[in-house]
């Protein structure tokens, strides 16, 4: 029951708080975000299991959280305005070669972001290349490169 | 999913303008509540800090109790009664706890240690071998078994209490 109840708190609470933190924030991604993501995991394990280090409180803390992901997947299918507030909506940010800066501002995106993600996904050298970017629910940049 | 893609320029795509600004002013709302939630922790709105502390007297206690009005479960705390010398006049010193209090928590270690303890009048009464003319404090490490309001009594035995009351943070 208590290790159940603890899973699924801190569930709802690294949820609450990545969703809080903004999409952007796990996709740049840079050596230290790395370390806080491993300080993160370390912290909340010990929330979780408490001070029973058993097999079985591990196996009932995995489920948990899987059953949770599942029952959230399940449920974000069925409702379209719960999977908009936990998952965020894809947006625009360059059309026809002119970025939305009022967007990419507050969506904390710059210009080296799409040109970065334009050169990786099609070796384009030009804003005026692409079509659409769009910063997707993941956080990662969709590139549509304008047709040759 | 229910598709809620609609054409932008050449693009079919669930993009909802309206809703990505509702989203962003919820995400500021979001980091001002955590902001202060960090200020807050760093000030002992979650235990172990300025806000949290807090004292307990009685003139007819031969002691002022310290103790965390803000703890959190199985968290060690400390409680520190600080003895009135003048009033530490017998041996042994008793220090007593009511039960709906001891019974909640894990006593870890107790400085200087009892000598010894006993149940009696619904509490237990701890018993130490301290020098009158000492001027200290006895400290008890501890960890709260409940999650919620944690109150108890005090004191130097039953009839002299003073009580306290914590909330144990899950």
């Amino acid at each position: 029951m208590d290790v159940v109840l603890r899973a699924v708190a801190v569930y709802l609470f690294l949820m609450l708080l990545f969703r809080i933190a903004g999409r952007r924030a796990l996709m740049q991604l840079t050596s230290f975000d790395l370390i806080l993501l491993l300080i993160v995991s370390e912290a909340t394990q010990n929330a979780m299991i408490g001070d029973d280090y058993s097999v079985t409180n591990a196996f009932m803390v995995i489920m948990t959280l899987a059953g949770l992901d599942i029952a959230f997947s399940h449920l974000k299918q069925r409702s379209t305005w719960l999977e908009k507030w936990l998952d965020g909506v894809p947006m625009i940010i360059v059309e026809n070669g002119r970025p939305l800066k009022d967007l990419m501002d507050k969506a904390r995106v710059d210009e080296d972001d799409i040109m970065m993600s334009a050169r990786q996904s099609h070796g384009l050298e030009r804003m005026e290349q692409i079509k659409y970017a769009v910063l997707e629910t993941s956080g990662g940049i969709s590139i549509i490169p304008k047709s040759s | 999913m229910a598709s809620n893609l609609i054409r932008v320029g050449d693009l079919d795509i669930n993009q909802d303008m309206r809703f990505q600004r509702r989203t962003w002013k919820v995400q500021r709302i979001g980091w001002a509540v955590l902001a202060m939630m960090i200020v807050g922790a760093a000030s002992g709105l979650f235990g172990g800090g300025p806000l949290s502390r807090s004292l307990a007297d009685d003139p007819a206690l031969p002691f002022t109790i310290e103790y965390e009005r803000l703890g959190r479960y199985h968290s060690p705390q400390t409680l520190r009664l600080h003895l009135k010398r003048s009033a530490v006049a017998a041996e042994p010193f008793t220090v007593w706890v009511s039960d709906d209090y001891a019974a909640r928590i894990r006593i870890a270690s107790a400085s200087p240690d009892p000598v010894g303890v006993h149940l009696d009048g619904g509490g237990r009464s701890y018993r130490f071998s301290i020098d009158p003319s000492a001027d200290g404090h006895i400290i008890l490490h501890f960890e709260a078994e409940i999650v919620g309001l944690l109150t108890g009594s005090i004191g130097h035995d039953p009839t002299h209490t003073v009580r306290i009351a914590q909330w144990i943070y899950p």
